[in-house]
């Protein structure tokens, strides 16, 4: 089966699932660059976006984030034997025979062609933006998601922070992208540990590593025909947007104050 | 509401009116200063709520103290300066005056609100109505009449001073007699027509029979929300809800139709509220899934809630409407706290914000330190150059609420 990667700016992730997919004989064949380059920055830039960007700059840094305590990723890594080469992205690729794809758009007419003539059976995306119908159907399989919360209840945006916030049980759904927000069928749910002293951001690191497990047991059952996909009810759930930093800040000192360890 | 800057400023040029105050803005800086921030787009800072709400606070009393009766000047208006006291607004703000004593301890707040339900009282007219327009006028507005009865029925409330009661009766009474069979009111109202958001003034009739157990004012009520009730369409939306016959409403009166029913909904048996619940639901969702789609790229903070909205849910103005966007914000965490759906007090929390960052608490100018404008730009098309007292008001009592209820999640 042909796998592709999708990412999106620090190509750290995608990398350390390239290498454990590599490992476990399911080497993908390419990976898909989003990158903004500096002449649709320009043209997209206007005065009252800087300005708004400027101001939003400001208001994230009052707001202060806490930051992540460990770098789970990274130790995942080394447990897997996973050493990510400290060169650039498109020598990898060389030197692991892989095609790298760098655009800023993933809808573009020359993915399209790309992913067609290379016959790619499956995306995996790690934050490739929207896609659009053209795109999704011309992936034989489909292409996956890791979507940070429960499906179909939580959709959206920062969803493991409004699963927080609901005292749900936080974790990852593998599902297949379609034309809506979050609505593909799903494959499965995976919960994430949460230990004391935990923040947010560690669990978002933490779903990381469950995301790169999650998609190498989709791509074993999806080659081995053993996959079983869930419609979603779309009327069960709730499409979320991004959480005001106050809310945030609440969700993060219930986490610290009150750690009930859910699994 | 996003435009380029340079469609800003041709708007701008292109209107009579800003040509004329921009030229009397040349003479006084302060005014001169909001009309170029507005123009670049660029914002105050933003406090802490505290500082937010006394600044919009510290302008309501200004706003009381310039017209010297105790009822609240109208407006500060960039052409007039502060306007005359206007008794619709002063009735509602008197509750904002009472909520504020009880946050902060301060007795002063408690002795201003009874001086302008003092004065509605003094101004009331004879057949128990309340008097239409700003200024002393002789005709009576339904409601206005209403606004009136929710701030004398918090006097009440709070002092427990009959007279309040009494006021409060006498415009129920008239509002009573003067409904139509089908339960609108279309006589004696803004532009002569019937409003749905006459729902406001359904709320003050159940408030004054929360006070006196008197049934009439409850069917009365419950005749009106009835008839608001049959506006509302299969998309959610609710006909009649703007100032004049087929105008695309403002957010203001949209809301003010969806707090009447919200509130409203309380006093009634479980059938009809959840119904009105679900009508009230509906409409807010819609307003806030626009308002949380309208950004740039997923991450980004929303954009302007645009001032008015149509009848299919699409936004039709290149301006906000501050005092709709407090008003929204209001509803939205009123709904969260009675469904916990948290993506409406998100939504509102960050309607807030953008409130926020159009209040100077810097001015040296009284009329516009701590003033929340009509309209963002300031010369959109509601209450244009003008800061309306009902903005600040809705803005504080929004302050209020969401610091309850942030209060008890951090609890």
């Amino acid at each position: 089966m042909k796998t592709g990667i999708v990412a999106t700016g620090d190509p750290r992730f995608a990398l350390t699932l390239f290498y454990y997919l590599k490992l476990r004989s399911c080497k993908p064949e390419c990976i898909i660059l989003i990158k903004r380059n500096i002449f649709s920055k320009i043209k997209r830039a206007s005065f009252p976006r800087i300005l708004d960007s400027l101001q939003e700059r400001c208001n994230n840094r009052q707001t202060g984030q806490r930051r992540c305590s460990r770098d789970y990723l990274a130790e995942f890594a080394r447990r897997q034997e996973i050493k990510l080469p400290g060169f650039s992205l498109s020598r990898i690729c060389k030197i692991e025979k892989m095609r790298l794809f760098i655009t800023d758009d993933v809808n573009n007419s020359r993915v399209i062609d790309y992913l067609r003539n290379a016959q790619i059976d499956l995306l995996l995306n790690t934050g490739g933006g929207l896609y659009k119908s053209e795109v999704i159907s011309t992936v034989r399989t489909g292409i996956l998601n890791a979507h940070m919360g429960p499906l179909p209840e939580f959709r959206g945006m920062n969803v493991m922070e409004w699963s927080l916030f609901y005292g749900r049980d936080i974790g990852v759904t593998l599902h297949f992208i379609d034309k809506g927000i979050d609505t593909g069928d799903i494959l499965m749910f995976k919960t994430i540990p949460v230990e004391s002293g935990d923040t947010i951001e560690d669990l978002r690191n933490k779903s990381g590593i469950v995301n790169i497990e999650l998609f190498y047991t989709a791509i074993k059952c999806i080659s081995e025909n053993k996959l079983e996909r869930t419609t979603q009810l779309k009327d069960k759930g709730k499409q979320y947007f991004v959480m005001h930093p106050r809310l945030r800040s609440i969700v993060e000192n219930r986490l610290s104050n009150s750690f009930v360890s859910k699994i | 509401m996003r435009k380029l800057s340079l469609s800003v400023l041709v708007d701008f040029i292109f209107r009579k009116t800003n040509i004329k105050i921009f030229v009397k803005s040349i003479f006084h800086p302060s005014l001169l200063r909001v009309i170029l921030r507005d123009l670049f787009r660029i914002k105050y800072n933003r406090y802490s709520d505290k500082d937010h709400l006394a600044g919009a606070m510290e302008w309501l009393c200004m706003s009381q103290d310039m017209t010297g009766c105790g009822g609240c000047s109208a407006t500060y208006s960039f052409e007039r300066g502060w306007t005359l006291p206007y008794p619709e607004t002063t009735g509602y703000i008197i509750s904002t005056f009472l909520k504020y004593s009880t946050l902060t301890g301060k007795s002063t707040y408690i002795e201003r609100a009874r001086q302008m339900g003092d004065w509605e009282i003094d101004i009331q007219l004879p057949t128990g109505a309340v008097r239409g327009g700003s200024g002393i006028n002789d005709y009576p507005i339904v409601f206005n009449t209403g606004m009136v009865i929710l701030g004398w029925s918090d006097l009440y409330e709070f002092t427990k001073d009959t007279r309040y009661l009494d006021a409060a009766i006498r415009a129920a009474d008239w509002l009573c007699s003067i409904i139509d069979p089908d339960g609108k009111w279309s006589r004696f109202t803004y532009n002569e027509i019937p409003h749905a958001y006459h729902s406001r003034v359904a709320w003050s009739l159940l408030e004054v029979y929360k006070h006196t157990a008197n049934t009439v004012y409850k069917d009365v009520a419950r005749k009106n929300l009835n008839w608001v009730l049959s506006l509302v369409q299969r998309n959610g939306w609710i006909e009649e809800m703007g100032f004049y016959k087929g105008e695309i409403p403002l957010t203001h009166t949209i809301v003010y139709t969806l707090r009447g029913l919200l509130e409203s909904s309380a006093y009634f048996e479980e059938e009809l509220r959840l119904k009105i619940f679900q009508v009230v639901v509906t409409a807010s969702e819609k307003l806030m899934l626009k308002y949380e789609l309208n950004k740039r790229h997923p991450n980004a903070t929303p954009g302007y809630f645009p001032g008015r909205i149509n009848s299919k849910w699409q936004p039709m103005a290149n301006f906000t409407c501050l005092t709709g966007d407090a008003q929204m914000a209001i509803v939205w965490i009123k709904i969260y706290e009675l469904n916990q759906d948290a993506r409406f007090l998100n939504s509102a929390i960050k309607m807030l914000d953008q409130i926020k960052e159009l209040q100077d608490l810097n001015s040296k100018n009284n009329g516009l330190k701590g003033g929340i404008r009509g309209s963002y730009p300031i010369w959109g098309n509601y209450m244009p150059y003008s800061y309306p007292n009902w903005a600040a008001k809705f803005f504080a009592d929004a302050l209020i609420l969401q610091g309850e209820v942030i209060n008890k999640l951090e609890r």
